[in-house]
Formats: structure tokens, sequence, C-alpha cells
């Protein structure tokens, strides 16, 4: 099935259910991979993925006028993850790989190309991700829009119902605030 | 300017968003300010640090999984609920204020129609009822009261206050021969 996406959301406004599992597929790992970069866990993302496309199946009378379906997939991703972040209903990370199912530990193997590098993108990428868990969660969501996932501050104003002037502080303070946790790092890469 | 100025569009030279001009100026302060250097080398290298930023892969077998679920928590249930259009939600509320309009408006003329029918003003009914029988006797002392020119409310305006009273008290208040308002079962004066 190559049907633009256009297409398919005017096939799932007028009912045809292939055109919804079309779509799921398409961007279901889109949602998966941002849902855990702002929640950190595998369990959590899951969760949003799953409530995500409920949603968007529940509103889908309305996606025929939808004119861009990844800022309103985003924005609806987005909106459940914060309130997770808010409600603290988020699982600890430590318990991540352990939940994680018998062939993802074989999959995340296959990243590896020399332990050393592992160990190092770990240690970093752990860091990050400890600094990141310390903003609050509109200050995360928006520098992990712009700098991790690259949407421009226009495209990060739609996604977060927000003006741009808003985007731009809330990246500013984020960075000033990641800057101040991880200055030896930043500091000692030179 | 000073060295506050130029931290201030550090952000923005890392994201490439100034104009050529100013670029150049930010540039030419950098390479005489190593206090400023360092800062826009930090932002530098956290942008670049965040937009490395990977998540581990949740494994092939994931994904389908997933997708078989969003598909029997939409698709194939019966007990998805769909979220009313734009358009569904401004008629259901358009009817909703109709509706109460229409309440209101009712309320109201039944209220007035039956200030009407009791007052001086309005048609005599015939006197069907020991209420009506009531208001006509009070009607006729107002002649009296009136002739005499006494007191800043008139009888009948006592009788219309009392009935409007009546009309809108509580259940069960009914209005005696000598105009004093009692409880039904009770004459309890006020």
């Amino acid at each position: 099935m190559n049907d633009s996406v256009p297409e398919l959301l005017k096939r799932l406004a007028q009912g045809d259910a292939e055109a919804f599992a079309e779509l799921v597929g398409r961007y279901q790992k889109k949602v998966y991979y941002l849902a855990y970069q702002m929640l950190g866990n595998h369990l959590d993302a899951d969760e949003v993925v799953q409530e995500t496309f409920v949603r968007i199946y529940r509103r889908r009378k309305e996606l025929s006028d939808v004119t861009n379906f990844t800022s309103f997939l985003v924005r609806v991703a987005t909106n459940y993850a914060i309130d997770l972040l808010r409600k603290q209903k988020g699982h600890s990370r430590l318990d991540d790989l352990v939940d994680l199912p018998g062939d993802s530990q074989i999959e995340i193997s296959r990243h590896v190309k020399t332990p050393r590098e592992l160990y190092r993108d770990k240690v970093l990428m752990d860091e990050i991700r400890r600094a990141l868990e310390t903003l609050p969660p509109r200050q995360r969501t928006t520098a992990l829009l712009h700098d991790v996932e690259g949407y421009s501050k226009a495209e990060v104003a739609q996604i977060l119902d927000c003006p741009e002037a808003t985007v731009r502080s809330n990246l500013h303070i984020a960075r000033k605030k990641l800057k101040a946790i991880l200055m030896k790092r930043l500091s000692a890469e030179e | 300017m000073t060295c506050l100025y130029y931290r201030s569009l550090v952000d923005d030279l890392v994201d490439h968003e100034l104009s050529p001009a100013l670029e150049t100026t930010v540039r030419e302060h950098l390479g005489v300010c190593p206090a400023c250097r360092e800062e826009y080398e930090r932002s530098a290298r956290l942008k670049a640090a965040l937009s490395d930023l990977t998540c581990p892969e949740p494994g092939s077998s994931y994904w389908q999984e997933s997708a078989a679920l969003i598909r029997a928590r939409t698709i194939d249930s019966s007990d998805i609920i769909d979220v009313p259009t734009d358009i569904e939600r401004r008629t259901q509320e358009r009817m909703s204020f109709y509706r109460s309009l229409a309440a209101v408006a009712a309320s109201l003329m039944l209220f007035f129609g039956s200030l009407m029918v009791d007052s001086p003003w309005g048609t005599s009914a015939p006197a069907t009822t020991d209420l009506l029988t009531q208001d006509i006797a009070l009607s006729t002392s107002t002649t009296a009261t009136r002739e005499m020119g006494g007191g800043y409310i008139l009888e009948d305006e006592r009788a219309l206050i009392a009935r409007s009273v009546l009309l809108v008290g509580t259940p069960g208040m009914v209005i005696n021969r000598s105009g004093i308002m009692t409880t039904s079962g009770t004459d309890r004066k006020r």
C-alpha cells in the first residue's frame, strides 16, 4: 500500500480500518522514540504509543481536515507524555532493561561496535538523560523536540500550542540548565 | 557592546539563526574573548550531544505486538467512543443553548402571565378558586385606600407583591383572606 498520508487520512475519516493500520505501521516508531526520549523508559514509551493511537482513532472523523499529520500526531503524543511526567507516574529507568523482552537485549547488542564505544556512549547518554530529567516537563519537551528530534522553533510552537517566543525562552533556560549540569563533561571533551 | 550582549546571541549562533552581518560581528568577538568563546563551544557541544542522543530498540517483535494491541483497542473494539467533531460539538452546544433559552422564556411567560391575570390591570377571570376570590376582595379594598391616598405601598401593590412571593416562594405557602402569608397546615404570621 503506497497511499499518501492525506489519502490515508481521508480513507480513515470515511471509516477504512486498514488505512488506520497503515498509519500505525508508518508512525509507531516515531512516537515510540520521542516518548522514550521524554520519559526515559520502555514501559512509559509503550503506554504513550498505545494511548496516542487510540486518541487518534477516536478523532478520526476530523483527520481529513488536518494539514500536517506529523505535527498533529506529535502533539497528541507529547501532551500525553507531559501528563505522565506531571503525574510523576513514570517508571524507574533502572527497571527498564530488566523489563525489556529477551530479544530486545539482543537488539541492543547489535548496536554495539566495540565494548569501549558502548561504555563511552552509554555513560554520555546516561549523563545527558539524567540532566534532561531534572528539567520541568515543558522545558524538557522543548529541548527534545528542537535539539534531539530536529524540529524548528515554529514547529515546536505549533506542537506545544504556544508562541514561538515561549519556545525560545524555554529552550534558552533548558540549555542553560543543561550546560550547568554537564559543565564538566562539556569542558572535558575539548 | 558587552560580553553579556554577545552571550545572549550564542544560542542563535549555534542554531544558525543570525543574519550574516551579525554572525560576522559575533564571531569577531569570539575571536578576541576567550570566555565568550568557551561559552559558545559548550553550547555547540551540548547541541551536538543532544542530536546524537539515541534510545535502545525495543526489539523486532515489539512493533507487531504493539500494532496488534492498538488494533484490538480501536478497530476490533466495540467499546471505543468517538470524540465528536468540531461541527458536531458546536451543534450540540447550540442545541443546548436554545433549549435553555426556551426554558427561560417559558418560565418568564408563566410568571408574567400569572401576574397579569391577578393584577388590577389584567382581565378579570371568573373567580373559580379561593385565591381569585381573595384577590378580588383585595382589589376592592384598594380603591378605598387609594382614595384616602395613604402609604407608600398601595393595597393592590401589596397584594401583587404577596402574589409574586407566593408564585416563587416556598411550596405549600398560601395567602389568607387578610393578605397574610401562611404555610399550609399552620397559620403562622410573618
